[in-house]
C-alpha cells in the first residue's frame, strides 16, 4: 500500500513542471559552481606555489640570520581543497602572514586586490543547497496536502481504505525523493568534476568528508521539506501556504544566519583590534623605552669606544633586545589570548542565536567538515603561531651558534655561514575528520531534531485535519 | 478610467494576505537590520575616536622625532554613517593604515574580528532589497494577469469598454504603488527609530545620498515588478508563472552576480602578490648595488646626491611597476563588474554601494588616497626635519639642541588624513551605467508584458 502511494506521489511530482525546473536548476547550479570554483582553486594554488618559491628565495638572499630574524619569511594561506564545494572562509582577502622573530603572526591583506568577490555571496554548493534547494523544497511541498485538499482529490483518496498515516508518510517519502534524487545526481556530477580534474587532489579523507557533507545536506533538505509539509497541512489554501513558506524561507535561509554576528556584537562585545594593539603597546612600553634609552645620546660615545667596551656594549644591547622580545611575546600572547577568549564567546553566542535556523546549522556543519570554516581558521592561526615559535627558536639558535656579539650591530657576524636548508617550513596539516565531526555534533543533531519535529508536526496535524 | 482601475488594483492588493506578509517582512527585516547595524556603527564611531585620541597622545609623548620615519603613524578612516544601509566594502575600508617613511602603507587587521562576518554577508538594507525586495516584487506581480484569468475576472473586465493597455498600466501602477508603500513605510520608520535610539546623525549630503539610495531601490524593485508582470502575461496558470518567476529570480539574483566575480578572477588573471613583492625588492637591490659601486669613487657631497638619486630611481621604478600591476587588477575588477551586469541585481548593488560610499570606486579611491597621503607624509617629515635642523643650528649645547630636534609632534601639524568622499553628482555620474541598465530592464520587461498582453488569449 505504502509503496503504491509513494509511487503515485513520485510519478505525480515527476510529471510537473516544477520538478523539472527544480531538478535542472539544482544540477545545473551545482555543476557550474563546482566548475567555476575549481578554476578558482587551480589559480589560487598556482599563486600559492609561485609565492612560496619567491618567499623562500627572498629569504635565501638575506645577508645573515639577523636579517632573517628582523624581516622574517612570508607565508601564504594554503588553499583548501573543499573550497570547490564550500567556499567559506576562503573568501577572505587576508592571505599573507609575515613570520619574524617577534610578534604574534596573523594573515593580512592589502588594498591592491580585486574586492568584487566581497560584494556578493559566493555561489558554492553550500549556497546552492542552503538557499536554492531549501527554497525548492518549499516549492515541492507547499501544496502537497493543501493543493490536494483544494482540488478535492484528498477527499477522494481518503474515501478508500487508506490509513491517514500511510498517506502522509507516502507524501513525505515521495516528495523527499523527488528532491533528494536530483541532489544526489548533482553530488555525483560534482564528484566527477572533482575527481577527473587535475587541479583538485582529494585525499581519501576528503572523499569521506565529501560523503558526510552530502548526508548533512540530505538532512537539511529533509528539515526544509518537513517544514513545507507541515505548513501545507496546516494551511487552508495552497496560495497561503506558499506565501507563508516564502516568508519563512527568507528568514531561515537569508536573514537569521547573516544577522548572527551583528546581534552577537551587542550581547557579547569584543574589544576593537586597535584597542588590543594599544593594550599590548602599553604593556611593553617600559621594556621598549629601556631598550631605546640605551642608544639615546650614546651614538657619539659608541664611536669612541675601545674594542672591549664596544663588545660589552653590544652584549648588553643583545640582552636587552632579547628581554624586549620576550616581553613583547609574553604581553601579546596574554592580551591576545584574552581577546580570543572573548571572541570565541562572541562566536558561540552568534552560533547559538542563529541555530534557530537549520540553514545556519547546516552552514556551520559543512564548512567545518570541509575545513573551510571557523574551526579551520582557528587551527590555521594556531598552526601559524606554532610555526612562528619554531622559526624564532631556530633563528635564535643559529645566531647563538655564530657567537652572538660579533661585529654586526644587532648581533650575529655578517661573514658567518648563512644556510637555511634546515629552516622549519610552514605546513598546514588537515585535522582528523573525527575531530571536525565531533565539533559539529550539535549542529547535526539539531538538524535531526528539526526534521523529526516538523515531520511529527505534519503527521499529527494531518491525522486530525479536516479534509472538507 | 485609469484612475478607477488603479484604485481597484490598490484596494485588491491592500486587502490581500500577500500585502500583509510583504509589509510584515519588510517592516521586521528593515527595522531590525537598521537598528542592529546602527548599534554596530555607534561602536565603530566610539572606537574610531578612541584610536584617534590614542594616536595623538602617542605623538605628543614621543620625544624621538627621527624614529617617526620608521614607526610611522596609525591612521583611521572615520566610519561611514551611510554604510549602515549598505556595508559594501566598508569592512575592508575601515581598517587602520600604518603610514611610514620606510615602506609602503600597511593595512591593519580587520575590525570585524568575528570570522562569521566572512562566512555570511551583512543583512543590511542593500541585501534586503537586493534579495527580499526583488522576490516580493515578483510575488506581487506574478499572477496579475494569469491569476485573474484563472479566476475568470479578466474576461469580465475586458467585457467592458476598457482598452487593454489601460488595464495593464493600471495593474503596473496599482501593484507597484502598494509594494513601494510597504517599503517606504518600513524604511522611514526604521531610520526614524534609529535616530531616536542611537547617536546616528546624517549630514545634508548624506540625506540626499540616502534619498538617492531609496530612489535606486524603487527603480530596482520596479524592474522585478515589470518582470513578474511579463511572466504573468506569458503564462496561463499562476502556478506555472510562480515556478517560472522563481527560476528567473534565482538565476538573476542569486547565481549570476555571485558567480561572475569568481569567473572574472579566473578569466583575467593578475600576477601573484609574491611576484610583485620580489620584483620590487629586485629593483631596490639593483639600484643600490649600482650606486654603491659608484659611491666609492666620489666625494662625500656627491655621495649624498647619489643617494637621493637612488631613492628617486627606486621610487619611480617601483611606481611604474605598481602602476602596471594595478592596471591589471583594475582590468580584472572591470571584467568582474561587466560580467555581473547581466543581472539587474548587480547593477543595483553597484549603484547603491556607490551612493553609500562603500562601493568599488570608493575602495580604489581610498587605495589611491593612501598612496598620496604617504607621499605627503614623507614630504612633511623631510620638511619638518629640515626646519628643526635650521632652528637648532645656532645652538651649541647638545642637550638643548636635542630638545628642539626631538620635540614631540603636534598632531595638528601632520597632514590631515581625510579620505575624500565623492559628491552626490559625482557618484551619480559614476552610477549612470547601472541606472541606465536598470531603466532599460524596466522598459524591456514592461514592453514585453505590454506586447504579450495585447494578444493575450482570455479564454483558452
Amino acid at each position: 500500500m505504502l509503496w503504491t502511494m509513494i509511487r503515485k506521489e513520485w510519478v505525480n511530482n515527476l510529471l510537473e513542471l516544477r520538478f523539472l525546473v527544480c531538478a535542472t536548476l539544482c544540477i545545473f547550479l551545482a555543476v557550474v559552481s563546482v566548475f567555476v570554483l575549481r578554476a578558482d582553486l587551480t589559480a589560487k594554488r598556482a599563486d600559492f606555489n609561485t609565492n612560496r618559491e619567491i618567499y623562500r628565495k627572498q629569504v635565501e638572499e638575506y645577508d645573515g640570520y639577523s636579517d632573517l630574524q628582523r624581516q622574517g619569511i612570508r607565508v601564504d594561506r594554503p588553499p583548501q581543497n573543499f573550497q570547490v564545494l564550500f567556499y567559506g572562509m576562503e573568501k577572505t582577502l587576508d592571505r599573507t602572514a609575515v613570520i619574524s622573530g617577534d610578534y604574534l603572526p596573523g594573515f593580512e591583506g592589502d588594498l591592491n586586490t580585486n574586492p568584487v568577490v566581497l560584494m556578493f555571496p559566493v555561489a558554492d554548493l553550500l549556497f546552492v543547497v542552503g538557499v536554492v534547494l531549501s527554497l525548492l523544497a518549499f516549492f515541492i511541498s507547499y501544496d502537497a496536502v493543501a493543493g490536494e485538499r483544494e482540488s478535492g482529490t484528498l477527499k477522494l483518496l481518503l474515501s478508500y481504505s487508506v490509513p491517514r498515516d500511510i498517506v502522509i508518510l507516502a507524501k513525505w517519502i515521495g516528495g523527499y525523493l523527488s528532491l533528494a534524487l536530483p541532489f544526489l545526481a548533482a553530488m555525483g556530477l560534482s564528484a566527477l568534476i572533482v575527481g577527473l580534474s587535475g587541479g583538485v587532489h582529494f585525499t581519501a579523507q576528503d572523499w569521506e568528508a565529501f560523503l558526510i557533507s552530502g548526508l548533512v545536506s540530505l538532512l537539511l533538505i529533509a528539515v526544509m521539506f518537513s517544514i513545507g509539509l507541515f505548513v501545507s497541512v496546516r494551511a487552508r489554501r495552497s496560495s497561503t501556504a506558499i506565501l507563508s513558506l516564502l516568508a519563512v524561507w527568507v528568514l531561515l535561509a537569508l536573514v537569521v544566519p547573516n544577522g548572527g554576528p551583528f546581534v552577537a556584537e551587542i550581547f557579547a562585545p569584543v574589544p576593537d583590534v586597535g584597542a588590543v594593539e594599544r593594550q599590548i603597546a602599553e604593556r611593553i612600553k617600559a621594556a621598549s623605552d629601556e631598550f631605546r634609552s640605551m642608544f639615546r645620546g650614546n651614538r657619539r660615545r659608541m664611536r669612541n669606544m675601545s674594542q672591549e667596551d664596544r663588545a660589552a656594549f653590544f652584549q648588553e644591547v643583545q640582552q636587552k633586545r632579547a628581554k624586549l622580545r620576550r616581553t613583547v611575546n609574553e604581553a601579546s600572547e596574554e592580551v591576545i589570548s584574552d581577546f580570543e577568549q572573548r571572541l570565541r564567546r562572541q562566536i558561540d553566542v552568534a552560533r547559538t542565536l542563529t541555530r534557530l535556523s537549520p540553514v545556519a546549522s547546516y552552514a556551520y556543519a559543512n564548512t567545518d567538515i570541509g575545513e573551510t570554516g571557523v574551526r579551520h581558521q582557528r587551527n590555521l592561526v594556531n598552526g601559524l603561531r606554532t610555526y612562528q615559535r619554531d622559526f624564532a627558536r631556530y633563528v635564535e639558535e643559529k645566531i647563538e651558534a655564530e657567537g652572538g656579539g660579533g661585529d654586526g650591530f644587532f648581533g650575529g657576524s655578517q661573514d658567518g655561514e648563512y644556510n637555511i636548508e634546515d629552516m622549519p617550513v610552514f605546513a598546514h596539516r588537515a585535522e582528523e575528520l573525527a575531530g571536525r565531526l565531533a565539533s559539529r555534533t550539535t549542529d547535526v543533531l539539531l538538524l535531526v531534531v528539526f526534521s523529526v519535529l516538523f515531520f511529527m508536526g505534519a503527521f499529527i496535524s494531518f491525522l486530525r485535519t479536516d479534509i472538507t | 478610467m485609469l484612475k478607477l482601475l488603479i484604485r481597484k488594483e490598490i484596494l485588491a492588493h491592500l486587502l490581500s494576505y500577500r500585502f500583509l506578509l510583504t509589509l510584515g517582512l519588510f517592516f521586521v527585516l528593515i527595522v531590525s537590520s537598521v537598528q542592529v547595524i546602527a548599534f554596530n556603527y555607534e561602536r565603530q564611531v566610539q572606537s574610531f575616536s578612541e584610536a584617534k585620541r590614542a594616536q595623538e597622545e602617542k605623538l605628543k609623548e614621543s620625544t624621538d622625532f627621527r624614529s617617526l620615519n620608521w614607526t610611522g603613524v596609525q591612521m583611521e578612516k572615520p566610519p561611514n554613517a551611510l554604510s549602515i544601509f549598505a556595508m559594501g566594502l566598508e569592512k575592508e575600508m575601515a581598517r587602520s593604515v600604518l603610514v611610514s617613511g620606510w615602506r609602503e602603507a600597511k593595512l591593519g587587521r580587520s575590525k570585524y574580528a568575528n570570522p562569521l562576518y566572512v562566512l555570511f554577508s551583512a543583512p543590511d538594507l542593500l541585501y534586503i532589497i537586493n534579495i527580499v525586495g526583488s522576490l516580493l516584487a515578483l510575488l506581487f506581480a506574478f499572477d496579475a494577469v494569469c491569476g485573474e484569468k484563472e479566476e475568470g475576472t479578466l474576461t469580465l473586465i475586458m467585457a467592458n469598454a476598457v482598452p487593454r493597455h489601460i488595464v495593464l498600466l493600471a495593474k503596473w501602477i496599482g501593484g507597484y504603488l502598494v509594494l513601494l508603500l510597504s517599503f517606504m513605510v518600513s524604511i522611514l520608520f526604521a531610520v526614524f527609530l534609529a535616530q531616536m535610539t542611537t547617536g546616528l546623525v546624517f549630514t545634508d549630503a548624506e540625506w540626499s545620498a540616502f534619498a538617492g539610495m531609496l530612489g535606486v531601490a524603487a527603480l530596482y524593485m520596479s524592474v522585478f515588478f515589470a518582470l513578474g508582470l511579463m511572466i504573468s502575461t506569458l503564462t496561463h496558470r499562476s502556478s506555472t508563472s510562480l515556478v517560472l518567476s522563481f527560476l528567473v529570480w534565482v538565476l538573476l539574483v542569486l547565481v549570476i552576480p555571485n558567480t561572475a566575480p569568481i569567473v572574472a578572477r579566473a578569466a583575467a588573471a593578475v600576477p601573484a602578490a609574491g611576484v610583485i613583492a620580489s620584483q620590487r625588492e629586485a629593483i631596490q637591490r639593483e639600484v643600490w648595488q649600482e650606486m654603491r659601486s659608484r659611491m666609492r669613487q666620489v666625494s662625500r657631497d656627491e655621495r649624498r646626491q647619489l643617494r637621493d638619486e637612488a631613492r628617486q630611481r627606486i621610487s619611480s621604478e617601483t611606481d611604474k611597476l605598481m602602476a602596471d600591476y594595478l592596471e591589471k587588477v583594475d582590468a580584472q575588477i572591470e571584467v568582474s563588474i561587466l560580467l555581473a551586469r547581466i543581472s539587474p541585481s548587480a547593477n543595483y548593488v553597484y549603484a547603491t554601494a556607490g551612493l553609500a560610499g562603500s562601493g568599488l570606486n570608493d575602495f580604489s579611491g581610498l587605495r589611491q588616497y593612501i598612496q598620496r597621503y604617504r607621499d605627503e607624509f614623507v614630504g612633511w617629515l623631510r620638511e619638518e626635519q629640515q626646519r628643526r635642523n635650521r632652528e637648532a643650528e645656532g645652538i651649541s649645547d647638545p642637550s638643548e639642541r636635542q630638545e628642539i630636534t626631538d620635540a614631540p609632534v603636534d598632531p595638528d601639524d601632520l597632514p590631515q588624513y581625510a579620505p575624500p568622499r565623492g559628491s552626490l553628482g559625482h557618484v551619480l555620474v559614476a552610477a549612470q551605467t547601472d541606472l541606465l541598465i536598470l531603466l532599460m530592464f524596466n522598459v524591456i520587461f514592461f514592453l514585453g508584458a505590454y506586447m504579450k498582453f495585447l494578444r493575450y488569449d482570455l479564454m483558452e
